[in-house]
Order: C-alpha cells, then sequence, then structure tokens
C-alpha cells in the first residue's frame, strides 16, 4: 500500500571509536515507510552483532514524524536488544515531534532516550 | 537423458502462451473462473496433465490449492506449510523447482503422487518481490521440464498473479472496512443526562487502520468510554482491534478500576498478539457521583470543557502502551475528574492533531479551540472540519465527543 508517496532514507555507520552502529533515519515514519524502518533497524542490528559491537544507536534528529507504527518498531528493537548484551539508545531533539511522541507514549522511561549520538557512545 | 515421449515434439510457442493469459475474454472474470481458465490453457500449451494454484497466506505462512486442472482429487482446504514439500520450498526459495521424481521424499501432498505424477516443475508467483503463490505443472510421463519451459511458466505466473493480487487486495480492503464498521457502535445507549457522537475517518486511499472508539454501559449505574489505537492498518489492524474491544468490554465487567482492565488487557495481547501494539484511553463515568476515572495508554489525554469555560487537555499520567511484553516501569494509575453538569468530554486518536514536521502544540490548540458546548454532532462537525479540512487525512481518525446535559 501507499500513503501519499512518504519514504524515508536510512544511513548506517561506524561511530564513537568502533564501539557501536548508528542508524540515522531522515524523513518520515509513518504506516507507508514503517516496514523499511523496521528491515533498517533488523540490519543494523545484525550489523551490532556481526562486528562484536556494544551499542546501536537510533538516530531520529532528521525524522519529522513518528508514528504508532514506528514506534512499535523501536519497541520492538529495543526488546530483541534487551535480550542480548547490546544496548539501544535513541536519539531525539528535545521538543521534536519524536520527542513528543516519545513522552506522550510513556516509551521514553522504556527506552534508552537521549538528545546527541556523541552522547548515545559516550 | 529422459526418453522423448510423444506429445512434446514442439517447443512451447511463447507467443501464443502470452496470448493465452493476456487474451481480453479473461479480463472480467471472476478470479475463480479466470484461475481455472488459465489452468485450462496452460494445460494445452504446456502439454502437461495437471496445473494448480497455491496461493499464499502471509499471516499463518501457509500455502493453499486455490485452483487445480487435471486432478483426480480436489484438495479442499490443503495447506502446505512453506519450506515443507515441493510446493512449500519453491514458496520459501521463490525460485523454480524441477522434480522428476515424485513420491513422498520429495512431495508432501498425497494428492499428486496419487495422481500417479512422473515430473513436477513449479515456479513462484511475485509481485514486486510479494510472494502471492506457486503455480505448478506435472506429467504422469516421464519428462524432462526445460529451461525455455520454466521461463514461460514464469511469465505466466508473473501475470496471474497480479490477478490474483489485486482481487486479494481489493478484497481484504473490502474485508477490513466491514469489519470496522461492524465494530464501531452504530447507535450509542439511551442514558439520561448523557449525549454522544462520534466520527470515524479512514485515512488516505480509504485504507481502514486500527482506531476505534466504544460506549458501554456497565452494572452498578457506570458507563465505559474507550478510544483506541492499533498499529498498522488494513484487516491485520482491524482484526486486532476487534480482539482488544472485546477483551477490554470483557475485563471492564470483571474489574473496576480503569487501570487494572488495561493492565490485564496489556497482560493479554503481550501473550496472543505478540506483534501488536495499541495505545487507549480508558475511563468509566460514575452516573452517580459524575465522574470520570481515567487511564491511559500511551495515548494523548482527552479534552475536557466545563460548563462555560474553554476546553483543557486533562492531566493523567501516560502509561505506556498496551502489548509487545514491554514491562511497564510503573504499575498503571487511575486519574479521577469530576464532571459536572454542562461538561463536554472529547476523546481522540492523534491521526486528528499529528503532522509531519510540525510541533503537535498548534493543532491542539485549534482542536481545543474548536471544542464548544453545542450539542455533541455539531462539535464533531466543527472538530473535523477546523483540524482536517477537506484534504483527506493521511492516517485514520476516531473522535468520540460526551456532553453531560446541562442542568
Amino acid at each position: 500500500m501507499t500513503v501519499r508517496g512518504t519514504e524515508i532514507a536510512t544511513t548506517q555507520e561506524l561511530a564513537g571509536a568502533g564501539r557501536g552502529v548508528v542508524l540515522r533515519v531522515v524523513g518520515e515514519i509513518d504506516l507507508a515507510t514503517a516496514d523499511a524502518f523496521h528491515e533498517a533497524l533488523t540490519a543494523a542490528l545484525d550489523d551490532v552483532h556481526a562486528r562484536g559491537l556494544t551499542t546501536l544507536v537510533i538516530d531520529l534528529t532528521g525524522t519529522r514524524f513518528l508514528g504508532s507504527a514506528g514506534l512499535a518498531a523501536l519497541v520492538r528493537a529495543h526488546r530483541q536488544t534487551s535480550r542480548s548484551s547490546v544496548e539501544s539508545v535513541v536519539v531525539a531533539e528535545a521538543n521534536s515531534l519524536v520527542m513528543r511522541a516519545l513522552t506522550v507514549t510513556g516509551l521514553h522511561e522504556v527506552l534508552t532516550v537521549t538528545d546527541s549520538v556523541e552522547h548515545a557512545l559516550g | 537423458m529422459l526418453p522423448a515421449v510423444s506429445g512434446i515434439s514442439e517447443p512451447v510457442d511463447r507467443v501464443s502462451v502470452l496470448e493465452a493469459v493476456t487474451d481480453v475474454g479473461l479480463r472480467h472474470m471472476k478470479l475463480d473462473e479466470f484461475l481455472r481458465a488459465v489452468l485450462a490453457r496452460i494445460q494445452q500449451l504446456f502439454e502437461v496433465d495437471t496445473t494448480s494454484v497455491l496461493l499464499y497466506d502471509t499471516a499463518a505462512e501457509v500455502l493453499t490449492v486455490e485452483a487445480s486442472v487435471g486432478m483426480d482429487e480436489v484438495g479442499h482446504g490443503v495447506t502446505v506449510p512453506l519450506g515443507v514439500g515441493f510446493t512449500g520450498r519453491v514458496a520459501a526459495t521463490r525460485a523454480p523447482v524441477i522434480l522428476d521424481r515424485v513420491d513422498h521424499t520429495t512431495v508432501m501432498s498425497p494428492l499428486l503422487w496419487r495422481r500417479g505424477l512422473r515430473a513436477l516443475l513449479g515456479v513462484p508467483m511475485l509481485v514486486g518481490g510479494d510472494l502471492v503463490g506457486v503455480l505448478h505443472v506435472g506429467s504422469v510421463t516421464p519428462r524432462r521440464f526445460t529451461d525455455e519451459d520454466t521461463q514461460l511458466l514464469h511469465l505466466v505466473a508473473d501475470r496471474v498473479a497480479l490477478t490474483i493480487q489485486a482481487e486479494v487486495s481489493g478484497a481484504e480492503r473490502a474485508a477490513a472496512t466491514a469489519l470496522q464498521r461492524s465494530l464501531l457502535p452504530t447507535r450509542f445507549p439511551a442514558i439520561d443526562g448523557l449525549s454522544f457522537a462520534a466520527r470515524y475517518i479512514p485515512g488516505t486511499g480509504m485504507t481502514v487502520g486500527g482506531d476505534w472508539y466504544d460506549v458501554f454501559t456497565l452494572p452498578g449505574d457506570r458507563l465505559g468510554v474507550v478510544i483506541g489505537d492499533v498499529a498498522g492498518h488494513g484487516l491485520a489492524a482491524a482484526v486486532v482491534m476487534g480482539r482488544l474491544r472485546s477483551a477490554l468490554r470483557a475485563y471492564a465487567l470483571i474489574y473496576g478500576s480503569p487501570a487494572e482492565v488495561l493492565t490485564n488487557l496489556h497482560a493479554k495481547v503481550s501473550h496472543f498478539e505478540q506483534r501488536s501494539m495499541a495505545t487507549v484511553a480508558y475511563g468509566v463515568i460514575d452516573l452517580a457521583t459524575s465522574r470520570l476515572t481515567l487511564s491511559l495508554a500511551g495515548h494523548l489525554p482527552p479534552a475536557l470543557a466545563l460548563p462555560g469555560q474553554a476546553a483543557t487537555l486533562l492531566t493523567a499520567r501516560p502509561g505506556i502502551p498496551i502489548g509487545l511484553g514491554l514491562t511497564p516501569p510503573w504499575p498503571r494509575r487511575d486519574t479521577v475528574i469530576d464532571l459536572p453538569a454542562g461538561s463536554v468530554l472529547a476523546l481522540y486518536t492523534d491521526g486528528l492533531v499529528e503532522r509531519p514536521g510540525h510541533s503537535l502544540d498548534p493543532y491542539l490548540r485549534r482542536f481545543l479551540d474548536a471544542i464548544t458546548h453545542d450539542d455533541p454532532n455539531s462539535i464533531c462537525t466543527q472538530v473535523t472540519e477546523t483540524l482536517l479540512g477537506t484534504a483527506p487525512a493521511r492516517d485514520d481518525v476516531a473522535l468520540l465527543v460526551v456532553r453531560l446535559t446541562p442542568s
């Protein structure tokens, strides 16, 4: 299905002196793109495991929208990592729409959320 | 090489195969007629004895026989798990499989070996990389299917897959819409001193999502009001929504506290619908005391307009969403709010106030400003017109307004 042609771009890179993988998501995570977001999360997580790293940073500072399907994908990734030794950290700016979505749902107290990639890997 | 067999003297003609499956005469047929007609043509053109189409059910991860030609027995309701046997392997690898020995070691379905087949060729039916099903042809005489046969059957499979997918997605959309409608209240309980109105607006492309609202009476002169949003869309989300709605009603009969109801709903969904997540606001109005007891599971707080005052958002601690097996960082809580006569309570889903790239606040502000002390129907109209205008909503939207008649 397509919803008004929304899309996301994801990039993945090593960061923090090789301690973690940063998945940066630019665009809108809604019904149309939640599957792509979930796949990108899974791939990034596989990469973290394959390299024997400890942290997956999900950088949502370039994300303009985070709907419930996207929140569900974040929670699934969190549940996967919490069963292993990997930590997943969400990066969202204060007062952003993403931060608001996390606060309204109370998920900011369940997921690890910080305001910069540096802090996430610090 | 296997010995040449009579009847396969000429290679299958590519042009006639394409003509056979793109014929205008096929366009207006119902799916089952279309499949039988195409399968009969494949049987002739490929000079095979049997042809079958199996459809893939993504939710159950099984294949089901949809249509067959040349089979003695009909495999009513026969299902093949992904990865198992011949068709299961075609589906799992999404690649053609050729068999020149057909028995219980290579094929799971006894129907195929009882038919006396000696060779089988199966190809996946794909649309844009998604598996729709499997098409296979069989021969009761020994035969070595060629690359040419495989390629041609692929062409046919692509055409059949497109037709099936169009049909299935149309049917799914219709089923989801029908299910959604059947689950939303068509009339509200008749209660002195209370009036209700609600709206459900599907998202872009008329795709229903998992938004719902509910109003029901409870023993002890109480009333339950619910608004919720299942993450996802289409039939899958509508089905989960139906289960949540029923489970919530059942727990509402057992437990008086909304927080307790949501705690049990959370346990139920986390256990039985592990892949689902929903946000819910559930409140109980005590009609004797005119008090609302409210609990939130990841949902935006409802708005309340007290008599003679502008609407404000209720302050209630946000509990985490329902499902996904998360352990709440603290127990879910109830908040008790007085609802004097003349108050208006509005519950809504996020599609009403969320816009990509925009802060929520200006939209929440407009929402609150649009809530008057009119009758609930006028309020619903005013709110949806103010916030959604005439443009189609991107996400689906649910809105429920309850008014306590001014004394």
